[in-house]
């Protein structure tokens, strides 16, 4: 599945609650951060220090929320995709240092364009490939596409291609409805994969997997859509698959590259290999229903939702899970990975959950976590981090992905639907005070959506300023001032008194809004503060029943912008991720002309523009700071790199140095 | 006889409470909550209601709230699969909890929660509350008479206000104080979290036994003093009321010794409080406290509970606080029965 901005609590991104001095600063990612080769161990005490690495020993690391299972399919969750960077392989893989997209599981992929002939000239182009169904059914000759006077000139460039590899056909431009680059993906597959039960991996088990979401039984609903936009699939042979998309669409190649793969002889009954492995299971529907049986889609979509294996998981990776329970992951080496040069270093990964984080700082100084990466600021900066029971074992360092903090303001409502009082509300906040005396100026403002670090994000936007008289004269002009002396500018009879919606147990929005509160008083706006438990906070925001509402986003290096600010989401009877209601024409011209627009230089430049337009023509958010993530980890390991992609680590890079008890000088075992 | 209906009505209580409180399980279920995809891929016609009211269907929740009251309480199954009585297909007719079908996770379909349950009780929270339940019992009983003998002494001082502290320590907080104490943070000899360390399953017996008793220390203690604290006072209460009897002042007369008083004719009288407390701690450290399992990572019952009510799980917390609610009867019978062991006046007809 296309990679998604995840909605966590700020707390996660936040640092707040911790008053300091002014002035004190510790670090600041002023320098615009793109790709990079991560330094290694760039927090490490003895960073300088060469060692060397050897193979064994095992990590823990800390979850902060249990994974119910680890298939995308049926469970979309941030912490499976990372559990699964380690467990499983995917097509493609986004690069972490470089951003690029390269081949992981695929041996290496081609992407090829579709002509969409006309249907009466369909008869005329013999080799021409019936797809889709309904509306959708249509024509195509994909290869690579050359635009000539004429028409087009279409050269196959894949394998198993209708055109013979090399050869080339030209088709009438008038025959042709229309052209949708980049829109054919084929995949090479390795020919010695083996699933951790031994199985032999092939393009069958990728077909299947997309096939799945087309079955409306199977609990895909979260991540469903985007492989919706896939229209045909095809396996060209036990090494290659293909797949062609509707259309243009620049996340695409990430769409099927980042797909979790199933077994489809654990997932799938029609599978005849599915009764070797999983017999007890297949023998129960054949008691059931007698030889012979033909499986409803309900049926195979049940088996999929309740399969075994979505938690004893049998995957590709480098390391094989050997034990799930409640609190504990365990994954060990899997001896018979088929990219040995990419496997890891440790033998066990211990993925330990503990739900509470002061807790889990406690089991991090106890020995029982290796890596924790929600250290609390006054932990950090505290004397915790520097009692020499911390010191003596561990050491600390942050990095930043592109996670920030915003507060939504509901533009239907009527106290927030002129821009005016929406941008006099950010410039009657000190954002500058607020991050030097709470965030220890170890934060950035953003004022766009997109990730801080990528090429969408636009710099040359400049903040509103922090100016209480000037948000004054603009509420002034939008009609609110206080006309009854009661303290509270009004307007049409409206008093501007604003809920500030926010998690239970969340500090760091609790100190913001009532920072805000203070803030406004001067003005006549009054803050209510409206703390609810997460279901009944999600309830109340997608009703949209609230005024503002403080949460952060976790966006991927480039976002698709559509769900958070086009129109099509904005409507009060949408359950959707644009909760203020943004419903702006130029808003979703931007997002519909990004969204096909695959150069990437091209296209950072419309997301910029739309950054632009967001900021100061919309300005439905006040976006806040873009935060670190502060981490503690065991001395003893080393090779620690941060990025920019969440998780923001990668564990088969960690390792002990060599003469640690336990290691040894190479991958295999038996060679110690 | 009136625990059935009792049971009846604590469940009709808690599928109503359920129903009235904001949030919503196919919210959560969309994965726009708990930390869910924003789902910013582009899209075309995804019907969030669409997808929630199909969610609905599939758990029985569009069904109405007497339909739903059926389902829970069984014997039959009225969701989509379960009975034809119920509109259902008939592929699996029967559930609830009269045929101890607890049924699924609504989030997690790998997960029956019946089993989950009996894991849960199983390896945390009932050797937790029984080695609990009998230290506070063993310790408490002996400090209420001891005090009470005592009553007005400066030992009866010391004890009360000793007991009073420890009353008053809030329970997350002891736990902190004592995870830092005895920690790596600390005098290092106890380990801080969980039941077991992580290599246990590979140790011999003796081993074994010394790393849970290590791992069980400290919770046990937490969860022990604060009702050791409140039992005690009750215990001496009940006994200083006692020994203040007519009956016992004429054992005094007769010249028995303290100890046949004391133990013979003052204790079971006044051991009345303290069966009457037996029936609402029951309940609570079968239930699992919250606190103590977050403070030591303990998978226990009210950590399953609470997780069943952030995400808005029905069939979690019906499950559960039904659980708890048999507990309470069954807390309330056995003192009912210990009132008549203890009091022979008192008969049930």
């Amino acid at each position: 599945m296309a990679r998604t901005a995840l909605l966590v609590l700020p707390a996660l991104a936040g640092l707040g609650g911790l008053a300091l001095a002014a002035g004190v600063t510790t670090g600041v990612p002023d320098e615009v951060e793109g790709p990079h080769e991560a330094l290694v161990d760039e927090f490490h005490p003895n960073k300088g220090v060469a060692v060397e690495k050897a193979y064994g020993g095992e990590v823990v690391v800390h979850l902060s929320s249990m994974v119910e299972g680890l298939n995308n399919a049926v469970g979309n969750s941030a912490v499976a995709t990372w559990i699964r960077y380690e467990v499983h392989d995917q097509l493609v893989l986004q690069d972490w240092e470089m951003w690029d997209y390269r081949p992981s599981l695929a041996e290496s992929f081609e992407n090829e364009d579709q002509l969409i002939l006309r249907p009466e000239a369909a008869a005329k182009y013999p080799g021409a490939k019936a797809i889709g169904a309904g509306e959708k059914a249509r024509h195509i000759i994909y290869g690579t596409v050359l635009e000539t006077d004429g028409g087009y000139t279409v050269t196959g460039a894949s394998k198993g291609t209708m055109l013979g590899k090399g050869q080339s056909m030209t088709v009438a431009a008038e025959d042709v409805q229309s052209l949708e680059r980049g829109t054919v993906f084929t995949y090479y597959l390795p020919d010695n994969c083996k699933w951790h039960d031994g199985h032999l991996f092939d393009a069958d088990d990728v077909l299947f997997s997309w096939e799945i979401y087309g079955n409306m039984s199977v609990e895909a609903d979260e991540t469903r859509f985007s492989f919706q936009q896939i229209l045909a699939g095809e396996v060209v042979d036990p090494t290659t698959v293909r797949f062609v998309f509707e259309k243009q669409y620049f996340k695409a190649l990430d769409v099927p590259g980042s797909m979790c793969i199933l077994p489809r002889h654990l997932f799938d009954l029609n599978d005849p290999d599915n009764k070797t492995y999983d017999p007890e299971t297949h023998a129960e529907f054949t008691k059931l229903h007698g030889a012979g049986h033909v499986f409803s889609q309900a049926e195979l979509g049940t088996y999929i939702n309740e399969n075994p294996h979505n938690t004893d998981w049998v995957g590709l990776g480098p390391y094989k899970i050997v034990s799930w329970d409640d609190r504990t992951i365990v994954a060990e080496r899997f001896e018979g990975y088929y990219k040995p040069e990419q496997a890891g270093y440790v033998d066990k990964i211990i993925w330990r959950h503990i739900s509470d984080d002061n807790t889990a700082f406690n089991s991090l100084v106890n020995d029982e976590l290796d890596y924790f990466a929600r250290v609390k600021p006054e932990d950090y900066f505290g004397e915790a981090t520097a009692d020499s029971s911390f010191t003596d074992s561990f050491y600390k360092g942050y990095f930043y992905t592109g996670t920030y903090g915003f507060t939504g303001m509901n533009m239907l409502r009527p106290q927030l639907k002129d821009l005016e009082v929406r941008k006099a509300l950010t410039m009657a906040f000190d954002w500058e005070e607020y991050k030097r005396t709470k965030y220890k100026n170890l934060a950035t403002r953003v004022n766009g959506p997109q990730n801080y670090f990528g090429g969408g994000y636009n710099r040359d936007v400049e903040f509103l300023p922090y100016d209480p008289d000037a948000a004054e004269e603009l509420l002034a002009e939008a009609g609110w001032y206080d006309r009854d002396g009661d303290g509270i500018i009004d307007k049409d009879g409206i008093k501007l008194e604003l809920d500030f919606l926010y998690p239970t147990g969340n500090d760091a929005s609790s100190s913001f809004g009532l920072k805000l509160q203070e803030s406004y008083a001067p003005l006549g706006i009054k803050v209510n503060m409206s703390n609810l438990e997460w279901a009944t906070f999600l309830d109340r925001m997608l009703e949209r029943e609230y005024d503002l509402v403080n949460l952060a986003w976790v966006p991927p290096v480039e976002s698709d912008p559509e769900q958070l600010f086009h129109s099509k989401w904005g409507s009060k009877d949408q359950k959707s991720s644009n909760m203020c209601g943004v419903m702006d024409k130029g808003v979703d011209a931007l997002i519909e002309a990004g969204q096909i627009e695959l150069d990437e230089t091209k296209r950072h430049k419309i997301w910029q523009s739309l950054h632009r337009r967001i900021y100061e023509e919309v300005h439905p958010y006040m976006f806040g700071m873009n935060t670190p993530r502060k981490f503690a980890m065991n001395k003893k390991i080393r090779g620690f790199q941060s990025f920019k992609i969440a998780p923001g680590y990668a564990i088969r890079r960690w390792f002990y140095p060599a003469g640690t008890a336990g290691t040894r000088a190479s991958l295999a075992k038996s060679a110690q | 006889m009136w625990m059935v209906p009792t049971l009846l009505g604590i469940i009709l209580i808690i599928l109503g409470l359920l129903h009235a409180a904001p949030g919503d399980p196919a919210m959560m279920m969309m994965g726009i909550g708990s930390g869910g995809s924003s789902g910013e891929v582009s899209q075309d016609g995804v019907d969030y209601q669409a997808r929630i009211d199909a969610f609905k269907k599939e758990n029985a929740l569009d069904r109405s709230f007497l339909v739903q009251y059926a389902g829970v309480l069984g014997p039959f199954n009225v969701k989509p699969d379960g009975h034809e009585l119920f509109g259902g297909d008939g592929r699996n007719p029967y559930g609830g909890f009269l045929v101890f079908d607890f049924g699924k996770e609504l989030l997690n379909k790998n997960k029956h929660i019946g089993e989950e349950i009996k894991k849960r009780l199983l390896s945390t929270t009932l050797p937790l509350a029984l080695i609990s339940i009998m230290l506070t019992y063993l310790l408490a009983l002996p400090i209420g008479i001891y005090s009470a003998n005592r009553a007005g002494m400066t030992i009866d001082k010391i004890t009360t206000v000793g007991l009073f502290i420890m009353y008053s320590i809030p329970v997350f907080w002891a736990g902190l104080m004592l995870k830092l104490a005895f920690g790596k943070t600390g005098l290092g000899w106890l380990p801080v979290i969980g039941l077991h360390s992580r290599d246990a399953a590979d140790m011999d017996m003796l081993p074994y036994l010394w790393d849970a008793f290590k791992h069980f220390l400290m919770p046990v203690t937490v969860m022990t003093y604060g009702s050791l604290a409140y039992i005690s006072r009750q215990m001496r209460t009940g006994m200083i009321e006692v020994i203040h009897q007519d009956y016992i002042r004429t054992a005094r007369a007769k010249g028995l010794s303290e100890k046949t008083i004391i133990f013979k004719h003052a204790l079971r009288n006044s051991m009345i409080p303290v069966i009457t407390i037996f029936a609402s701690i029951l309940p609570i450290l079968i239930g699992g406290s919250l606190v103590i399992e977050v403070i030591f990572d303990l998978p226990g019952m009210g950590e399953y509970m609470f997780k069943g009510l952030l995400k808005r799980d029905y069939n979690i917390i019906m499950a559960t606080m039904t659980l708890s609610g048999v507990m309470t009867l069954m807390g309330i019978l056995l003192s009912d029965i210990a009132y008549a062991i203890v009091d022979p006046r008192i008969k049930y007809s």
